[in-house]
């Protein structure tokens, strides 16, 4: 017991030296970067070390250098087949893959940002790059990119998909996977509804005249079995992605151009949110919880034959065809207002950390991850590089649709608080799904909340 | 004779707690430090309260300390009573202890993220299996919509809540009643109290320095629940459930607000360390008294 | 009367203990299904047409069982070293008097309060430090935090019910102040202690924010990160993670049927006299 208790004494007193190491270094708050940078050098070396000790048993004898890299387990089928190849042109690098749960992605590698170690390569999201870059935790890559032959952005990526990255002309994020959302349907229950599968809604009043014929008490017991579409009323990002894209076909924005003042009391605005929350409130085609119901339950719902219609992106579709084979699912072009709109541009940016131990070897990495040959298999979604599309694996009716849609996408604002944004738009879609405020109320609050933190 | 024995043996109070307060100090002090710091420093080297200025005019704040309120008040009674009853019914004599006790210590045993999945699905307003068992057995016509409506989210999760808690305030009773010896209920039978009395005045006055402390880690635990309403409701609809610990966590690990965030937790931390001082104090004399 | 009692008692229970049970049931029920049959409408009470897939992709696809091992290390160790360290700053809380007793008391209390979202980038930097970043020491040094103040109040708890005459009569007898806490105090208090560890046991097994900001591999990653791997952006596998969190809770209670009778022995059994 004494030994126990001594033990961890020692471990206290280590720990006590640890993190006043620490504090020096960071003297303020904002420094962190600088601070970090100052003790690379040293820090660089010994993590080597470690990592050669732990490789010694390759049979390749000499010192293999890491790259560490963050992802969160959605392509883990093709990281299995890139891990090989690319050590296999690279017998010096080794590559290491770690998995991180997706709803804790950004929290970790912003923790690992402000510290001074992290991974060297990581999957992020478009809006994150852009909240990272601005907040200084990137490493830009214009001067890598000046000197490489094996990327030619201007030709080859698609210019859409680098906006989000570029912050003041450098750029921190570079696109490999591209995605926009589509309506997703059950063509079996448009065949027992007597509404032609072929024919989907393409406008806000078909869409309500179809989900109305969709929405059944298939027992009679006054209760309704099956709800016409499933509504995203919970969860900021899942609720961003679907509210915003129907403002923009209504003619609105979240804010005005030059980011200063919300525009989200605009009539357009109102007129969404009648639209979006209408759905539920007048012509209860939505399940009565949609309040709960974040895209994941949506989804869930639509598996098992509740819902007939919603909105989600590709890699969800090819999950549903593996979970539930039974469903005829069909995909059609996302109605908006008038006809189909354009969606939110959603997909991966490739991101190294200011503070990255070996960005040299990372960049050998992005450099082979972002080539046509890699990038041909790599992203369930399609590649932000365009000489990549040219494969057989789109050519499935489904495909064609989700890439006629990748071609009606656009940028989501820039906005300095992304996530603030969000939760107001997921607070006022929720106060109009409770009744707890008309659509009205609900946008003026909205904006107001949203005009102070643009400020 | 005790005191001479007392003095001969004294030792410093410090002595025992010298690991606790390294291992603690380690992994709190430069967090707490780094948050004051960080909820002041706004404009250059000056300190400003800009910070907590903004925070007292926060309508999401204000709400959020009164749902806090709200949360410790729904749950911590409820589950210090079912707690209760159950250990001293599990403590009775009953057939099939051993299976009754395991019993009531499963939701012990699931992980906190499974039971809000569980609980999730289980209140889903249009497929739930809570509308349709009370359906079927008569006890509501209507689907109730319980975590999607704003009047009762609040409640609901507390129910989940309780119902993971209380086998902690259970096997925790129980484990107090196990230093009372069964002749004081027997002398006490002889003198003719019925059960009541005698849960009223042996078990309950015996047990009063374990359910002071009980009392004190339910209330600490209460405040600091996060996960369940985080998981089950997110805080909403339109944030109406939201308790301080999440506007922490929003504020900070969702909107990079570090600052903003600190400010909050410190006021917090202000908050429960009044309570938590009443609370002592106001106990400390009862249970002097009590085990004299 | 006694019979209507002991009957009366045994409903209650039963009543209350199948209110209790039934979302473990719902989850047991929920994980031997497909992914296409969790919600039908109306509901099924049981699996219509029940599969183990789920079970056996958990067990042989996944790297679950590798992660109920971290958790039981990591929460082992965690709890013991909480438990050593935790009964004597209880017994001086118990026992000695002091002035500013309260304070530190309150000080230690709010450790459990600090955000963690304000430790954690302090924390890794040390930790890296240490180099203890994914690996059982350091996450299990870090759910000390949440374990330890609530460990030395519980205990504190049941070491006031007993009597202080107790210890005198063992330190008339020659023991040392602490001698007597590990000869007296921990056998009578067997049954608080064992309640106190499982509960520590508990917090460090579901913990989940510094088990997954302080891992980053397989090597030291718990069951609660595992569970949360199976979901990513545009896939909840429910069965899946309710299939493994059957296979983690069901060896614990029956662990915890087989040895409650060493540590709660029922009124009976009482050690004590008031």
């Amino acid at each position: 017991m004494k030994k126990r208790q001594m033990m961890s004494v020692v471990l206290c007193a280590a720990m006590l030296a640890a993190s006043g190491c620490g504090n020096s270094s960071k003297s303020g708050t904002g420094d962190t970067a600088e601070g970090a940078r100052a003790e690379e050098g040293a820090k660089g070396e010994e993590e080597k070390e470690g990592e050669a000790k732990k490789d010694e048993g390759a049979a390749s004898g000499q010192e293999k250098r890491v790259v560490t890299i963050w992802y969160d387990g959605t392509e883990e089928e093709s990281v299995k087949r890139l891990e090989p190849e690319f050590e296999a042109l690279h017998p010096d690098i080794d590559l290491q893959f770690e998995i991180v749960p997706y709803s804790d992605l950004s929290t970790k590698e912003m923790v690992a940002c402000q510290s001074s170690v992290g991974p060297d390569v990581m999957w992020q999201s478009y809006a994150w790059t852009n909240s990272f870059a601005k907040m200084g935790l990137l490493t830009s890559y214009s001067s890598y990119l000046e000197q490489s032959d094996a990327i030619d952005l201007e030709n080859d990526f698609d210019p859409v998909a680098l906006e989000l990255g570029t912050v003041e002309g450098e750029i921190y994020g570079l696109p490999w996977s591209m995605e926009a959302m589509c309506l997703v349907y059950n063509k079996d229950m448009f065949r027992d509804a007597g509404l032609d599968p072929e024919a989907p809604p393409t406008n806000w009043d078909e869409l309500i005249q179809c989900a109305k014929a969709l929405t059944i008490d298939k027992d009679g017991d006054g209760t309704i079995d099956q709800y016409g579409y499933g509504l995203v009323g919970n969860l900021t990002g899942n609720t961003w992605f679907r509210f915003v894209p129907e403002l923009w076909s209504a003619g609105g924005e979240v804010a005005s151009e030059d980011l200063t003042i919300g525009t989200l009391n605009s009539p357009e605005a109102i007129e969404t949110m009648t639209h979006y929350a209408g759905l539920l409130t007048e012509h209860h085609v939505a399940p009565e919880g949609s309040v709960n119901n974040g895209a994941a339950e949506v989804r869930t719902l639509f598996n098992n034959k509740n819902v007939a219609m919603y909105v989600d992106g590709q890699a969800a579709v090819k999950n549903i065809q593996k979970d539930a084979p039974d469903i005829d699912v069909g995909v059609a072009l996302w109605p908006g207002k008038n006809g189909p709109l354009n969606a939110g541009l959603g997909g991966y940016y490739i991101a190294t950390p200011k503070n990255a131990a070996n960005p040299e070897d990372a960049w050998t990495f992005i450099e082979y991850f972002l080539s046509k040959e890699v990038q041909e298999y790599f992203p369930i979604a399609f590649p932000a590089n365009l000489k990549a599309r040219e494969t057989d694996r789109f050519d499935d009716p489904i495909s064609q649709v989700f890439a006629e849609q990748i071609t009606h996408t656009q940028n989501f604002q820039p906005l300095a608080d992304t996530p603030g944004a969000q939760q107001i738009i997921l607070d006022a879609v929720q106060s109009c799904f409770t009744g707890m405020s008309t659509p009205e109320e609900a946008m003026n609050e909205a904006n107001e909340a949203l005009n102070q933190i643009l400020q | 004779m005790n005191k001479i024995k007392k003095k001969k043996r004294k030792e410093h109070p410090f002595f025992y707690l010298l690991p606790t307060l390294v291992i603690l100090c380690l992994l709190v002090a430069y967090p707490l430090l780094n948050n004051l710091i960080n909820s002041l420093s706004m404009q250059g080297m000056f300190p400003t309260w800009a910070n907590y200025q903004k925070l007292f005019s926060d309508k999401y704040f204000r709400q959020d300390l009164k749902n806090t309120f709200q949360w410790l008040f729904y749950t911590v009674p409820f589950e210090m009573l079912l707690g209760l009853l159950i250990a001293i019914l599990l403590n009775g004599k009953i057939g099939m202890k051993k299976f009754f006790r395991t019993i009531f210590i499963i939701p012990w045993v699931i992980p906190a993220v499974v039971v809000c999945i569980i609980w999730k699905w289980i209140y889903n307003a249009d497929y739930g299996i809570l509308n349709y068992i009370l359906q079927a057995l008569g006890l509501i016509q209507k689907n109730q919509l319980w975590v999607s409506d704003p009047k009762q989210v609040l409640q609901c999760i507390a129910v989940v809540y309780v119902w993971k808690i209380s086998p902690f305030v259970m096997i925790m009773y129980l484990s107090g009643l196990q230093s009372i010896s069964a002749d004081i209920y027997e002398s006490a039978r002889l003198d003719g109290a019925n059960w009541l009395q005698q849960v009223g005045y042996i078990t309950l006055p015996l047990l009063f320095p374990v359910m002071r402390s009980v009392i004190l880690v339910s209330v600490i635990w209460s405040l600091n629940s996060f996960v369940y309403i985080y998981s089950i409701s997110g805080g909403g609809p339109a944030r109406v459930s939201e308790i301080v610990q999440i506007f922490i966590y929003k504020t900070g690990i969702e909107q990079y607000n570090f600052q903003y965030s600190a400010a909050a937790a410190n006021v917090f931390l202000l908050i429960v360390m009044v309570i938590a001082f009443v609370y002592i104090s106001m106990t400390e004399k009862q249970d002097k008294e009590m085990t004299g | 009367m006694k019979g209507i009692k002991k009957y009366g008692a045994s409903i209650m229970l039963s009543f209350l203990g199948i209110v209790m049970i039934f979302p473990f049931f719902w989850m047991i029920s929920c994980a031997f299904r497909r992914p296409n049959e969790l919600l039908t409408s109306p509901p099924d009470m049981l699996p219509s047409n029940p599969t183990i897939q789920s079970f056996t992709h958990v067990l042989f696809e996944t790297e679950i069982p590798r992660y109920f091992f971290n958790s039981l290390m990591i929460a082992g160790m965690a709890t013991i070293l909480c438990i050593f360290v935790a009964i004597p700053a209880a017994y001086s809380f118990a026992r000695h008097e002091y002035r500013g007793k309260n304070m530190v008391m309150i000080g230690i209390l709010l450790c459990n309060m600090v955000p963690q979202a304000s430790t954690l980038v302090p924390l890794y930097r040390a930790l890296d430090r240490l180099g203890l970043i994914d690996s059982y020491v350091g996450i299990a040094f870090t759910h000390l935090l949440c374990m330890l103040p609530f460990s030395i109040i519980m205990l504190n708890g049941f070491i006031k019910t007993i009597p202080k005459t107790l210890e005198e009569a063992a330190m008339i007898d020659g023991c040392t102040r602490l001698q007597s806490i590990f000869k007296i105090i921990v056998p009578v208090c067997s049954s608080g202690i064992f309640a106190t560890a499982m509960y520590a046991f508990m917090i460090s097994w579901e913990e989940f924010m510094y088990a997954m900001t302080f891992s980053t591999s397989s090597r030291a990653r718990t069951i609660s990160i595992g569970l949360k791997l199976f979901s990513t952006e545009f896939k909840v596998d429910w069965s899946s993670i309710l299939a493994a969190s059957t296979l983690m809770t069901l060896p614990i209670l029956i662990l915890f049927f087989l040895i409650q009778d060493t540590f709660i022995k029922g009124a009976t059994g009482g050690a004590l006299k008031g």
